[in-house]
């Protein structure tokens, strides 16, 4: 948490297009829900540099392989990215029932 | 005040960076971004872009000796094949050219965005999105034009933008059908590097599938190949591996003089993390320079056509069939590390060592498509296949690109496919009119 913010990071295999591109869409589906959110993306290989300062990890699935979810992490597993709705609802889940302070 | 004029077109305009922080500063304040975000948005697209550009020489710089001794001790020239590769030749070839990339990237979008207006007529579907992709386009086709044809300044940066724009058009919607029975209607197409890729193989594929046909996705891989997900990592061995073995005709000696007397070893694993270095400052830059940009895009295009299909970055695929985009990997791997052995026998003139572009973001995507479409044999072949014609299509665009000092090209599949034809055809449509170099 970042003040009464929650921040939400994108995984995707280099950090750019597929993780930019979720970031936007899901910037946008979650306005209906007021959930105050930072939200940034970067690679499967420079995820760690970030970790500690998500609170939601947004991960395309065919990279969730080898990954160890720790303790108070939670991860949401993306299949189609361009789905903003499905992956906001899933975003507003978590935020309701562990950050509720994110919410106006 | 001829000097201010002076000043402002011969200094000021011919700095790339500065030119391109004027068009994304004139791009904020037409979308009436305000004043923080208009200043904090522009310096960091120019940081990003002086990142882009630094890490881009470094890589160069790192493979340039390796290359230089190589080809002194065998007569081989070698070059690396990924988008990053042709990034860095790109901007090095262009010099202070290097900012018209920014006319030639609007004007491609700009002419997307017609032919998919008028889709009644053009049947165009697909509007490219993928900033970091789409730059790289515009800077190689810019270069491509430049080095091949004899054309005032003016014309050359609007034809080049002409073809990307026809290209990202074209490409996109061709593969639309594919990508929406792969994603299951999931709304979108692939605008990247390798679309046209996807409908060759989606059509091939299902010839190649087996009597019985086995979904890749009930198979258990081992739980380590999950290394080759991870960009840093996989870089660094790939790198580790293709340089290696590229050094050694140099023997251990020749390497040593290579390290400045240091152990051989050390330094082709040091090369190995440089290169995951310089790739890492790479993406950082095109981060900072494209993120906005691909979000300014997508908003211009839910304006002008909001039912035009948005063709974003290939990876988007690779979540409908993890296994398969694994195996893509290997089996495009097979195929290169095979070509490349032809290329050796036949005692060819010209070397190409892959990157982890085409073999991740070609290989992965190509293998959704064929175990969709043809299941694990299908895959096996198709990728295999894609990787022996990215490589020979490799040496054919090197050909094109007449800049021996080049770290290597982009080794993507419409890159070392369409584009070599597209250059090959106007090669012999223009030469009539004397103006093919």
């Amino acid at each position: 948490m970042d003040g009464n913010k929650i921040n939400i990071l994108f995984i995707c295999g280099n950090g750019m297009g597929t993780s930019t591109m979720m970031e936007i869409n899901i910037k946008k589906a979650l306005q209906p829900y007021g959930i105050r959110a930072n939200l940034q993306h970067t690679s499967l290989g420079q995820m760690e540099s970030l970790r500690d300062w998500a609170d939601i990890i947004v991960i395309l699935k065919n990279l969730t392989k080898g990954l160890k979810v720790r303790e108070g992490e939670h991860v949401i597993e993306v299949v189609n990215i361009m789905d903003g709705k499905g992956i906001s609802a899933k975003v507003n889940d978590i935020v309701e029932e562990f950050f509720p302070e994110a919410k106006a | 005040m001829n000097a201010v004029v002076d000043f402002l077109v011969n200094d000021f305009l011919t700095e790339p960076t500065i030119l391109i922080g004027i068009l994304i500063l004139v791009g904020y304040v037409l979308q009436k971004a305000g004043p923080v975000k208009a200043v904090t948005g522009t310096i960091g697209a120019m940081v990003g872009l002086q990142l882009i550009i630094f890490g881009g020489s470094q890589f160069s710089s790192t493979f340039k000796p390796i290359a230089d001794a190589v080809s002194e001790a065998t007569g081989i020239s070698g070059y690396i094949m990924d988008s990053y590769a042709m990034k860095a030749a790109s901007q090095e070839a262009l010099g202070d050219r290097f900012g018209w990339m920014a006319y030639v990237f609007l004007i491609a979008f700009a002419v997307n965005l017609l032919l998919v207006f008028f889709g009644k007529w053009t049947h165009a579907k697909g509007i490219f999105l993928t900033g970091n992709a789409g730059t790289a386009h515009a800077q190689a086709m810019l270069w491509l034009i430049i080095a091949n044809f004899a054309i005032p300044s003016v014309a050359t940066i609007i034809i080049s933008g002409i073809l990307v724009g026809i290209y990202w058009a074209w490409s996109t919607t061709i593969a639309a059908p594919i990508i929406d029975e792969i994603t299951d209607g999931g709304g979108f197409t692939v605008g990247h590097n390798q679309q046209v890729g996807l409908w060759f193989f989606g059509k091939i594929a299902p010839k190649l599938a087996g009597k019985k046909q086995m979904d890749c996705e009930e198979m258990d891989l081992p739980g380590w190949l999950a290394i080759f997900n991870n960009n840093v990592a996989s870089v660094c061995i790939l790198m580790f591996v293709f340089v290696g073995a590229f050094c050694s005709p140099l023997g251990f000696d020749g390497i040593t003089e290579l390290a400045g007397g240091g152990n051989w070893l050390v330094y082709l694993i040091m090369i190995g993390v440089q290169f995951s270095m310089y790739m890492v400052i790479l993406l950082q830059g095109v981060r900072m320079l494209c993120s906005e940009l691909t979000e300014s895009f997508q908003g211009i295009q839910q304006k002008l056509i909001p039912n035009a299909i948005p063709a974003i970055d290939v990876a988007a695929i690779l979540p409908f069939s993890p296994n398969a985009a694994t195996l893509g990997f290997l089996f495009c791997t097979l195929g290169t590390v095979l070509s490349m052995g032809i290329l050796l026998l036949i005692g060819s003139p010209v070397m190409v060592l892959p990157g982890f572009t085409p073999l991740f973001f070609s290989g992965g995507p190509v293998g959704v498509v064929a175990n969709k479409k043809g299941g694990l044999r299908a895959v096996i072949i198709c990728c295999t296949l894609l990787g022996i014609i990215q490589t020979f299509g490799t040496v054919w665009a090197l050909s094109q690109i007449a800049f021996p000092g080049a770290v290597g090209w982009s080794g993507m599949f419409d890159l070392s496919t369409v584009w070599p034809a597209i250059i090959a055809v106007m090669r012999v449509v223009l030469t009539p009119f004397g103006i093919t170099i």
